[in-house]
């Protein structure tokens, strides 16, 4: 009974206080009281819900035909689109809220049973057709599903963002499903789909031509970071050395892909037809020392460029307090210069890899072979499905070189700095 | 002892260091001093061959520097720069570790040196040894840039600013350490600065340097009394006899005076006041409580009565404090004589302005 008078007094105080508040300040309540929408997942959510309206499927009667246009209800039934449309419609609920945490969990989970929902659709659905139609027939991907996925990342990221300082619900919302993109994928759950059906049909080539492309890139950037590191460092040591390298390497940057690789191969061809030794050692204008050579070419400027930043960025004291103290200047180099811009450098490398594992597709065209072949044999034959064989993985294989890279960059940074303070980007 | 023999550095057709001569006695902190561009770090870094003079030679305890390899010449000299540069990916103990493991010394020789070297700089090598640069503030990691220059324990310190890029009162207090350093390690030290206050503070010795050349080479008291042209006057500035009271000590002009027990009855209060106008009061354990006078003493019963209270870290001067501080302390409080005590507050004497104004009237005859 007291409690409940109390209760009640504290009430009466509490709505006093508020009514007796000018007015000036009702208007000016705290933030968090406030309705905030997150833009980036409200965005996310809209699109998402346009996604449906999208094709989600094509069907094709053969590898080159062009096919029909399969929509969601057609290929899935009303019931699944109304439930992703309500998921997503949840999903754009959750972003109009005050700045708490839950609204953001619950929002990382239903965004990532859309995705896990859309993934196993992929799969049922590919199944489906392929044993309704002819043996022929593929099952592309259609725009709405690429959407989809898109969306889903916009609102992944809107979530993270939300939740602060939760390493664990980070890493489960933003890997649960592409964990589980890959057990459909191995476990030929999407084997109907035509990328793995043209997958299927040249495994040997794609695993050779994989592996050549990681060797391409491999080779070029091993020695462009040699080359490049070398050339950064003189470039620091003279004043003459940096003004020729830089334009050296900016220029060499300007050439088009397609271009430099045209241009090596008539001197190449030229040497090797002189000198046997070079011909013996495989060296001939078409195939891996063009596609190398320009590879290297193109890497050079970045490496080159954060090698030379981060010797130069140095405070000159640190420098000037080492020679004073009587330290030669060859382990000034080695135990000071290079463990302070160790991360600067490889910084370099990342993009200079990153960047190489793109333009190596180009280099099939002259003969040196890689994931670039399927893409320019599909455009030859206009199918879409080799095309994007290749691709698809060398997107793949980017992103993880630009992941691992910037966790070996984590790793260099010297102890003694500040890591976000080192970290680049 | 180091001797420059008529030292000179020519950057492309431009004289910096002109025909310089001079000689740094052993155990003496020689302060080069100047304006900005009069060649006072260029003669500094020309000891240690971080620059090659033009002409000229310098020798060092007989030898001649040219003789030695520029990399063993810099571990025998200890070098301290403004910036400090200390290695941001080393901590405070590998920092000053650099110079003993290049000399191959032994890692229990290396390790207890550490510990030594923190303690001198006043600070506690279990809370420094593993710290990072970028951990430390500015004082701190000037500390350690004076510790890590007296890592091999060099006969030789050149510092170039040491002091510079830290505020006032940290300025003032790494100085006076160093100075207290200086005391028990005796080296030879040759300290480049642009603040006046500090070169009459530190030096043993000061040279005036204009344009490459050595205008007055003197003990501080002789460059402020007696200044050898015009641009050493200017220079000096109007307040050098403020500033040569900044170079002596308190202590030689303590008077002993009457002293009476805060305890002490009224009457023997009265016959303290007979001989003078007031008399400090004092605790059993000589500490300085305020001082009675002779017109209130008469009125009251009791010494504590009488007392006007002081606190003697705002009215008292310390021993160990300069004229200069003595007579601020005067003008604070408009008083012409004020105590004097010790570190631990135990009362020494007193200090009259009178004895000051004799101070610098002694300065000005000598010139």
């Amino acid at each position: 009974m007291r409690n409940k008078l109390k209760k009640l007094e504290n009430n009466r105080l509490n709505n006093r206080s508020i009514k007796n508040k000018p007015i000036i300040f009702q208007n000016l309540k705290p933030e968090y009281n406030r309705l905030i929408v997150d833009k980036l997942g409200a965005t996310g959510s809209v699109i998402g819900l346009l996604s449906l309206l999208f094709a989600w499927f094509t069907l094709k009667p053969n590898r080159l035909a062009s096919g029909v246009v399969l929509n969601l209800p057609t290929s899935s039934g009303w019931i699944l689109t109304v439930l992703l449309g309500v998921m997503w419609l949840i999903c754009l609920f959750l972003n109009f809220q005050s700045k708490k945490n839950w609204p953001y969990v619950i929002l990382g989970i239903t965004v990532n049973i859309i995705l896990i929902l859309s993934l196993t659709l992929l799969g049922s659905v590919a199944t489906k057709l392929s044993q309704e139609n002819a043996e022929t027939a593929r099952i592309s991907l259609g725009p709405g599903i690429w959407i989809t996925f898109l969306a889903a990342y916009l609102v992944i990221f809107s979530a993270l963002k939300g939740i602060k300082s939760n390493v664990v619900i980070h890493n489960i919302f933003s890997w649960i499903s592409p964990a589980v993109f890959l057990f459909f994928l191995f476990s030929g759950y999407f084997s109907n789909l035509s990328v793995l059906v043209e997958y299927n049909a040249q495994k040997l080539r794609f695993i050779q031509e994989f592996l050549q492309h990681i060797y391409l890139v491999g080779i070029c950037v091993f020695s462009a970071s040699i080359i490049g590191i070398f050339l950064g460092i003189w470039a620091t040591r003279s004043k003459r050395a940096q003004t020729f390298i830089f334009f050296l390497t900016n220029i060499s940057q300007t050439i088009p892909s397609l271009a430099l690789f045209g241009l090596l191969i008539a001197p190449l061809s030229a040497l090797s037809f002189k000198f046997a030794f070079l011909r013996e050692a495989g060296i001939r204008g078409i195939g891996n020392t063009p596609a190398i050579i320009a590879l290297i070419i193109y890497s050079l400027l970045p490496i080159v460029r954060n090698t030379y930043v981060s010797i130069r960025q140095l405070d000159h004291s640190i420098i000037d307090a080492g020679k004073g103290m009587g330290i030669s200047r060859f382990n000034i180099f080695i135990k000071i210069e290079m463990p302070l811009s160790a991360p600067l450098i490889m910084e370099g490398v990342r993009i200079a890899a990153v960047q190489s594992i793109g333009l190596a597709a180009v280099a099939a065209l002259i003969g040196a072979g890689g994931l670039g072949w399927f893409i320019f044999q599909g455009i030859g034959q206009a199918a879409t499905d080799m095309v994007l064989l290749g691709a698809i993985p060398i997107i793949l294989l980017a992103l993880f070189t630009d992941g691992f890279m910037k966790f070996l960059i984590r790793l260099a940074i010297p102890k003694g700095l500040p890591k976000e303070k080192g970290a680049i980007n | 002892m180091i001797l420059l023999n008529k030292v000179s550095k020519v950057y492309a057709g431009k004289t910096v260091v002109n025909k310089l001569s001079m000689k740094v006695k052993k155990s003496e902190i020689c302060v080069l001093i100047g304006p900005s561009g009069c060649g006072k770090t260029t003669t500094l870094r020309m000891i240690n061959r971080m620059i090659e003079p033009t002409e000229g030679n310098i020798v060092i305890d007989g030898q001649e520097i040219r003789k030695f390899k520029p990399e063993i010449l810099r571990r025998s000299i200890g070098y301290a720069i403004q910036m400090v540069g200390l290695f941001p990916h080393m901590t405070v103990a590998a920092n000053i570790a650099i110079v003993p493991e290049m000399l191959k010394w032994e890692k229990q020789r290396i390790l207890s040196r550490i510990t030594e070297l923190l303690n001198l700089v006043g600070l506690n090598p279990e809370d420094y040894k593993s710290k990072y640069p970028y951990q430390l503030s500015g004082g701190e990691a000037q500390r350690v840039g004076v510790a890590r220059a007296l890592a091999a324990n060099p006969p030789i310190l050149l510092m170039d600013e040491p002091f510079g890029a830290v505020d006032p009162l940290t300025r003032e207090k790494l100085q006076t350490q160093f100075l207290n350093i200086q005391k028990e390690l005796k080296k030879t030290v040759i300290l480049v600065t642009h603040d006046l206050d500090e070169a009459i503070r530190m030096a043993d010795r000061i040279a005036i340097m204009k344009d490459g050349e050595l205008v007055q080479y003197d003990i501080p008291e002789v460059i402020l009394s007696n200044p050898a042209n015009k641009f050493v006057y200017s220079f000096v500035g109007t307040d050098r006899a403020l500033k040569w009271l900044s170079r002596i000590s308190v202590e030689k002009f303590i008077k002993p005076s009457p002293t009476i027990n805060i305890n002490a009855s009224s009457e023997k209060a009265y016959a303290a006041c007979i001989q003078c106008r007031w008399v400090w009061v004092i605790d059993n354990n000589q500490r300085l409580l305020g001082w009675i006078d002779r017109t209130i003493v008469s009125q009251v019963n009791s010494v504590v009565e009488a007392m006007v209270q002081i606190r003697p870290d705002e009215v008292a001067a310390t021993k160990s404090s300069s004229l200069k501080e003595a007579l601020s302390i005067m003008l604070n409080n408009g008083m012409r004589t004020i105590p004097v005590i010790n570190e631990h507050g135990i009362f020494q004497g007193e200090i009259d302005m009178i004895d000051i104004e004799k101070a610098t009237s002694g300065a000005e005859k000598k010139s």
